[in-house]
């Protein structure tokens, strides 16, 4: 590691491109070893209607979104952020707000050099932070599960989908950043309210809907650039 | 259904969150040090921790509800392993429901059908990261040298995308139900939805001015968190309401 101190910018980056590559081939093959050894120490193989039934309905979708998400969220992790957020996931509601608050205090950008090291701890001590909770919540799974069941209340507050927590999380977002460059926030902002109350279908596939409008806020706010509004 | 359950799962759920957390060390001690080696003040560093730490507690614990939901349909050491190794909250709830609803009665042979589809169905990300993420990060980094200026818009773009879609989701949905003019079954719980997202909104706006007026920049770190539970602990009282 104190090879890293003074290396030269091109340097670091292959540093880290070569490290991050190591660990993200190391996790993989660590996830498939679980279902393998699974099948080992039971003497089964998998259920193959039942696997074929189930990937058709995610791995197509799940395989685009997952290549969506690197090109989108990449830019804002940094290269560093990217590997390790991309091994421990979790990136709309954690990772990616984590780095851009961080970057965002310091007034940095993540393609930065700065920003790069500032982006990466952000997403470090995210996963930390989250891999302990995890472990906590492991603990208290059973006595944690028997109490929000039984409060309907609880549950709903906590629901995935239907829940609050994720419009919380939006709300105190949406105002730092909407304070920080409302110009490029107000077109896409009113563009996609208008699109869900004409359309309220478009609900239920808004994940996707994510991608479309981070390349159309790109090219509004690429027109304004050029127009010297921003 | 014991195998769901068994010691031999939590073992290996135990190796992969040591896994994980050696992985974050790892790359956290390399940004700290080269952060020094830039000569950025640990001041500027510790505080990029401590807002991260501070942040991730909260959006923490919808993952380990998500992870307790889980445990009923695929056990509890699976979620737990999936939600620490690109564990995303929508795509384990989305990709179990899908997966077991396929299923019918769980035998092992079943399961290690459910547990080799999820598996595959993350790994697209990580895999472009490998052989593509060099070229793409290289890329970026040419633009961001040619013109600075564009490169950081460019970026608040891309973030404005998502800002755009889960903002104005919750914000279109309260309309939609407060005037009636969607069906109550999409836009369920959309008035207290979009009650929250303007307490956060609000909440949050109040602390910006009181840091810029006081100038307590302590506060910074402890805006969002407290903001984000303020809102979720008003929840409970507009979801009585609606």
């Amino acid at each position: 590691m104190k090879k890293d101190q003074g290396l030269m910018l091109n340097e670091y980056k292959e540093m880290t491109h070569r490290i991050g590559r190591m660990w993200t081939a190391a996790a993989m093959v660590l996830i498939f070893a679980v279902p393998l050894i699974f099948c080992l120490m039971h003497g089964v193989v998998p259920e193959w209607g039942s696997f074929l039934r189930g990937a058709i309905a995610i791995i197509p979708m799940y395989w685009a979104i997952g290549l969506i998400e690197v090109f989108n969220y990449s830019p804002m992790l940094g290269s560093g952020g990217t590997y390790l957020a991309f091994v421990t996931g979790n990136l709309l509601n954690m990772k990616v707000p984590a780095a851009q608050v961080a970057l965002n205090k310091a007034g940095v950008s993540a393609t930065t050099e700065e920003g790069e090291v500032l982006s990466t701890i952000a997403v470090a001590v995210s996963t930390i932070v989250t891999d302990l909770i995890l472990i906590l919540g492991l603990l208290f799974v059973i006595p944690i599960t028997n109490w929000i069941n039984a409060d309907p209340v609880l549950s709903s507050v906590f629901d995935l989908s239907t829940g609050y927590v994720i419009p919380a999380l939006f709300g105190a977002l949406g105002v730092v950043f909407l304070s920080k460059s409302w110009k490029v926030a107000i077109v896409p902002s009113l563009l996609m309210i208008l699109v869900f109350l004409l359309i309220p279908a478009t609900y239920a596939v808004s994940g996707i809907l994510i991608p479309v409008m981070s390349v159309l806020a790109v090219l509004i706010a690429r027109w304004m650039f050029n127009k010297n509004m921003i | 259904m014991d195998f769901m359950n068994s010691a031999f799962l939590y073992i290996v759920g135990a190796v992969i969150a040591v896994f994980v957390l050696a992985q974050s060390v790892f790359f956290l001690v390399r940004a700290v040090k080269r952060g020094r080696a830039l000569g950025l003040s640990n001041k500027v560093m510790k505080d990029a921790a401590v807002s991260s730490a501070t942040f991730s507690v909260v959006p923490s614990v919808p993952i380990v509800l998500a992870m307790i939901t889980l445990a009923a349909t695929i056990g509890a050491p699976f979620s737990w392993i999936r939600l620490s190794v690109i564990g995303s909250m929508s795509y384990e709830t989305v990709a179990a429901g899908a997966v077991a609803g396929a299923a019918g009665e769980m035998t092992a042979s079943v399961y290690a059908g459910i547990m080799w589809v999820m598996t595959i169905g993350i790994i697209s990300g990580p895999l472009f990261n490998i052989f593509g993420l060099k070229k793409y990060q290289t890329k970026l980094a040419e633009i961001g040298e040619r013109n600075p200026k564009w490169s950081k818009i460019l970026i608040d773009a891309l973030f404005m995308g998502i800002i755009a879609v889960m903002g104005g989701q919750y914000i279109a949905k309260g309309i939609a139900a407060l005037a009636g003019t969607a069906s109550e079954s999409i836009v369920l719980g959309g008035e207290a939805q979009l009650l929250t997202l303007l307490t956060g909104a609000v909440l949050m706006g109040v602390f910006g001015v009181v840091i810029k007026i006081t100038k307590a920049k302590w506060l910074e770190n402890f805006a969002l968190p407290i903001s984000m539970i303020g809102a979720i602990a008003l929840s409970v009282v507009y979801h009585g309401m609606f």
